[in-house]
């Protein structure tokens, strides 16, 4: 049954249809899908351009050539893989040799010698596994070493990172695990796991692993352990390198010139990150390791403008996409996550409001602005810029502007002035100003007068106490200082990352 | 309207096969193992059915013939693996097998009632359409592993015996050889296939879990 608002569906989800007449015909043109397809033509194209990948060893384009190849110097380990290959097929990973013999062991301890592994050569070449069954090249490359972090995580195999990059900007992503039942390759479809990965910190989320089979198509579990010896927990895994990764995916989509590209990268103990593959058609199942629907991130970067540096595309990410840990901190902590400066709603309280509405005899509209504001865990009170008091609907506090902005030289002087004006507050001369306070500065003492707004930030809307000061040559007309800020956690590396509610 | 008279109703029934597998791929989401088997497994239906004259019987023989075929070719496929021998040859040898063994099968049904169905030409037309799935089939399962082939055999067999329903009912073939603007409605059809972008209804199963979550 379908529980949930289709509308929402398609506003989330990326389908196939869409991905493809929308995605691929549109923004990855034939002519560099054919390079994304070719694995050696997209290595020498991104070592031209200085990315680094897994080394070569040995091109086999035909049949007579595996006469002439010196089995004997080949390494303990690599890995021989059909060029133009397709969902993982055909790629054989070799990671030790039996000693003193002309044989190699596969992931699943099976021993592999020279007469199969030219059988399986000549199947390559014949275009068993091209994916338009045309002859294809058979080479030998590099077995990349795990990564500490990541070894313990996969069954035998190398864990790659699938980026999803949509016109220069890292959308998604996901870390791929072989498995027992996957043979130690990655791929989802033959039983590798799928994580999550927060794009902002670049850890680790939820995980997903194939059902058995179904009708309508590969379907996944949820799950929250490895499924093979040692059992870990993936969640809040910290993938190593991750900035460079980001770097890393966003040049190689802008070198590919292909719009909408899955990035495959692996992670050497010794080298760092390097590019595995490009893929010109990058399969949907990552929204499925995310929890998340693709489309409505590819709607959330279209309206950025392009041509920014990489580091400007990342910090976009970040700050769109980065929020699936910080909703988990927030569930458990149960207080919202906000960056130095974010944007804050701003109303008079519901006292004033009512005031206003007497006063003008009219049924007008609560004012409303919404402005910059700075979290200041420095200050201890929040403050408001006059004008912007003003423009809500505080109109007493133009009577005593000069009062309120005025600087005193000293503490006396200052006093005296607010010793009046508590007086007038005695006399309930004042409606919707709430108290005086002496404030002291760099260049002497101010008056401040304090009101009561409401202001909304993130999802939280309470009554503030706000100092009245004159901050229009500064650049937020809002502080929120820390008296305030009990239900926040701030995260200093972030800015204008709430969403109003 | 005839724009033609007298043009078979078979050859108008191919763009509509065509037609409904794109359908049932684009907008119901379960994918075929390509046009191409279909399209002769349909065939291979209608053949029998002109045989046989029943529809029974002929769902019966079709069932029977391809899983003999199928089974007999993977069954060879499957006791080859260990040999180190060329891809092509391997395939040849997995036709001969499955010809083999439905010839030894023919024999067998030759000896019964159902002797006059079994050395009609028409029959052997079906069973030499059926076979030439099986490369298709083989490339499939190398590509795309077990579930998938599965996966995709039964959707091709399940689409294969609508299409041979509709290509051996009466009313419908009299109905397309007197009408053939009912072309232009296919037509319109394919244009809304052509530019359906809404996810695939097995996609909504597949992703919903998201938003339900």
């Amino acid at each position: 049954m379908i529980d949930f608002p289709l509308t929402e569906f398609s506003r989330k989800i990326l389908g196939i249809n869409s991905r493809n007449l929308t995605y691929i015909r549109k923004l990855n043109p034939p002519k560099y899908k054919y390079i994304a397809d070719d694995k050696l033509l997209t290595k020498k194209i991104l070592e031209r351009n200085k990315i680094r990948t897994p080394e070569l060893f040995k091109i086999i384009r035909t049949k007579e050539q595996l006469e002439y190849i010196n089995w004997a110097a080949l390494p303990k380990s690599f890995v021989i893989k059909p060029n133009r290959g397709t969902h993982g097929s055909g790629i054989i990973v070799f990671y030790g040799k039996k000693k003193g013999k002309l044989a190699w062991i596969t992931p699943n301890m099976e021993v592999i010698d020279v007469g199969t592994i030219k059988q399986h050569i000549m199947d390559i070449i014949d275009g068993k596994f091209s994916i338009d069954g045309r002859r294809d090249i058979a080479f030998f490359e590099e077995r990349v070493s795990n990564h500490a972090i990541l070894k313990p995580y996969a069954y035998r195999g190398i864990p790659d990172i699938r980026v999803i990059v949509y016109n220069s900007f890292p959308i998604m992503a996901m870390l791929r695990l072989p498995t027992r039942e996957s043979r130690g390759t990655a791929n989802l479809h033959a039983g590798g796991i799928g994580v999550g990965i927060d794009i902002g910190s670049g850890v680790t989320t939820t995980a997903i692993h194939r059902k058995g089979f179904d009708l309508i198509g590969d379907r996944y579990n949820l799950i929250e352990e490895t499924i093979d010896e040692p059992k870990l927990t993936f969640k809040g895994l910290k993938i190593p390198y991750w900035d460079k990764i980001l770097e890393l995916a966003i040049k190689s989509q802008q070198i590919s010139k292909l719009g909408f590209v899955g990035v495959d990268i692996v992670i050497d103990k010794e080298k760092g990150p390097m590019i595995l593959e490009l893929n010109a058609r990058p399969g949907l199942a990552i929204q499925l390791a995310n929890q998340e629907g693709m489309l409505e991130r590819i709607t959330q970067v279209k309206r950025f403008k392009q041509k920014k540096t990489t580091e400007k595309y990342i910090a976009i990410a970040k700050n769109l996409f980065g929020g699936e840990i910080e909703e988990q901190v927030e569930n458990l902590t149960g207080r919202e996550i906000i960056g130095l400066v974010e944007r804050a709603s701003v109303s008079p309280s519901h006292e004033v409001y009512e005031q206003l509405k007497r006063s003008t005899k009219k049924n007008i509209p609560l004012p409303k602005e919404s402005v910059k504001s700075k979290i200041d865990s420095g200050a201890l009170k929040s403050a408001i810029d006059f004008n912007l008091a003003v423009a809500i609907g505080y109109k007493e506090l133009v009577g005593i502007k000069d009062l309120i902005t005025t600087r005193y030289h000293t503490l006396k002087e200052a006093h005296a002035v607010k010793d009046a004006c508590d007086a007038r507050l005695e006399k309930r001369e004042f409606d919707t100003i709430k108290d005086f306070v002496v404030v002291k500065s760099s260049n002497g003492y101010t008056v401040r007068a304090v009101i009561e707004a409401q202001i909304t930030l993130g999802s939280v809307t309470k009554t503030y106490k706000l100092n009245v000061s004159d901050r229009s040559d500064l650049l937020y007309p809002i502080i929120i200082g820390k008296r305030d800020l009990k239900e926040f956690l701030i995260d200093p590396i972030r800015v204008f990352t709430m969403r109003q509610s | 309207m005839v724009l033609i008279p007298d043009v078979p109703s078979l050859i108008l029934n191919l763009p509509i096969i065509i037609s409904l597998i794109a359908i049932t791929r684009y907008m119901i989401g379960f994918k075929t193992w390509k046009n191409y088997p279909v399209v002769v497994l349909t065939l291979a239906f209608y053949l029998l059915h002109l045989t046989t004259e029943s529809l029974l019987a002929t769902a019966l023989l079709w069932v029977f013939f391809l899983i003999s075929v199928i089974g007999s070719a993977f069954g060879t496929r499957y006791l080859l693996r260990h040999f180190k021998i060329n891809y092509y040859a391997r395939i040849a040898t997995m036709y001969l097998a499955a010809m083999t063994f439905t010839l030894f099968l023919i024999s067998i049904l030759a000896l019964s009632t159902m002797k006059e169905w079994v050395l009609d030409h028409n029959f052997a037309l079906a069973v030499f359409l059926m076979g030439t799935t099986i490369d298709e089939l083989a490339t499939l399962h190398f590509k795309k592993g077990s579930q998938e082939l599965l996966r995709r055999v039964i959707t091709t067999l399940g689409l294969s015996v609508i299409m041979g329903l509709l290509l051996t009912w009466t009313w419908w073939n009299q109905l397309l050889a007197t009408h053939h603007e009912i072309l232009l409605f296919v037509l319109v059809i394919d244009l809304i296939v052509a530019f359906w972008t809404v996810a695939r209804l097995t996609e909504i199963a597949r992703f919903g879990s998201i938003l339900k979550d």
